[in-house]
């Protein structure tokens, strides 16, 4: 079935073909906003009103792109508009400046490393660490990105470079291991 | 180290941050936005497919349904003031008496005069449906057999204007549902109005209507109906010998009826 059948069904009313839009999409918008939220509760949250604002606006859907983008387009502004609010609501940045100081003074064993990458990732500015855990994490092109993001794919490439190289420096202490 | 290892140990490495469980809670996920969307259709009833035609003004198509809408909620809202905590909400003890065995009565639509609510002109207005009025035959009928004590005028009030009105719109589609032939597919329109009777009927569970033990279990058997309704809604219909048995088990027509005469 089509993307334009699919919608057309859905358009009439077909509560069936609802689900099977649903089904079709629900794992990877869960699986992002999983990736950005880092929280279980978020992620249901933000996959839940991803899904309530597409169907709200699927008779607007002119199909210029495909409707996997579309969706995506909707979650990926879900769980940042989501985000900033969180942060609002916490009244903390999750940026590096307030993140908890950790002092390097030797070499870590590996686990240590990974939590030092994680804690670098969620320091990452918000533009960079969409672009990073979109491309690097979830597996998107610059293609996709730039299409759900509303970004132009050269941007999206440049601020996954950024990105690698903000971690990179983060990570300098550990620089012997990652060759490994 | 070079940009190539540096990437190399990311992506061994990244493939853990923030990672989501194997399982998509899908289906508890779908409930949500299942009621998140009817919780919506209270405030904005109106169906998707539906779009102005031409310059007509969108306000116009809306009317009827923002009307009805608003209608029911200010009779739940007032409802709520006015019977909360008192003992006098008006009653409809007497639906009992009458005997449920009863044939259904000789207005029931017929699929020839049920045909309109279902044409694609537009949603479906229920001010046009074949539904019982408070002045009608059946009605009448109904309330003449009730007990001296119970056969008292209408009640007035909003929230038993809102009950009446909404147990006369439910007596007119599942007469329409009774009449479609048991092999016939549900047509969308059908299924969204019993979407919005759902919505409407569990909102009347909830108010002080839904106090009143007899018309909590008409509601309640009416839920059930609107639910199985909703769900075969543009399936082809194994589910309708279900929907046929809790028909006939609940006696639900006949119960609408005498409901809402008896408000």
């Amino acid at each position: 079935m089509t993307d334009a059948q699919l919608i057309a069904d859905i358009l009439r009313g077909d509560a069936i073909a609802e689900r099977k839009l649903y089904d079709a999409h629900v794992d990877r918008i869960y699986r992002l906003a999983w990736r950005m939220s880092g929280d279980e509760t978020l992620a249901r949250d933000f996959t839940q009103d991803t899904f309530i604002r597409a169907f709200d606006r699927l008779a607007d859907f002119r199909g210029d792109s495909s409707l996997a983008t579309w969706l995506h387009s909707i979650g990926t502004s879900v769980i940042l508009n989501g985000l900033k609010k969180v942060k609002r609501i916490h009244g903390r940045e999750i940026g590096g400046d307030e993140l908890p100081e950790v002092t390097i003074t030797k070499r870590e064993a590996e686990p240590d490393l990974k939590l030092r990458l994680q804690r670098a990732i969620d320091g990452l500015p918000d533009g960079y660490r969409t672009v990073f855990v979109m491309h690097d994490v979830e597996g998107y092109t610059h293609e996709e990105i730039a299409n759900a993001l509303g970004i132009q794919p050269g941007t999206s490439k440049a601020q996954l470079h950024r990105a690698r190289a903000r971690l990179r420096d983060e990570l300098a202490d550990f620089a012997g291991e990652w060759a490994v | 180290m070079s940009d190539e290892q540096f990437e190399d140990f990311l992506t061994r490495n990244v493939r853990d941050y923030n990672a989501a469980p194997a399982e998509t809670p899908r289906d508890a996920m779908w409930e949500n936005i299942a009621a998140a969307r009817t919780a919506r259709r209270i405030v904005s009833p109106v169906a998707p497919d539906i779009q102005p035609i031409g310059p007509q003004r969108p306000t116009r198509r809306l009317a009827p349904w923002i009307g009805m809408a608003a209608t029911l909620l200010l009779g739940v809202g007032i409802g709520r003031v006015a019977f909360n905590g008192s003992s006098d909400v008006p009653q409809i003890a007497s639906a009992p008496s009458v005997p449920t065995s009863n044939t259904p009565t000789p207005n029931t639509p017929t699929p020839e005069n049920a045909a309109p609510l279902t044409t694609s002109d537009g949603p479906v207005a229920t001010d046009e449906l074949p539904a019982a009025s408070t002045s009608s035959p059946a009605a009448t009928r109904v309330r003449s057999r009730l007990p001296a004590a119970t056969r008292a005028e209408p009640n007035s009030t909003p929230m038993s204007i809102a009950s009446r009105d909404h147990l006369q719109r439910a007596e007119a589609l599942v007469s329409v549902v009774a009449a479609t032939p048991a092999d016939a597919v549900m047509d969308s329109l059908t299924g969204k109005w019993a979407r919005e009777m759902l919505t409407n009927t569990r909102l009347l569970l909830d108010s002080p209507a839904g106090d009143d033990p007899v018309r909590r279990r008409l509601l309640e058997d009416l839920e059930t109906v609107l639910v199985q309704l909703v769900q075969r809604s543009g399936a082809v219909t194994e589910e309708r010998e279900i929907l046929d048995r809790t028909l006939k088990r609940t006696q639900l027509l006949t119960r609408l009826r005498t409901g809402a005469a008896g408000i």
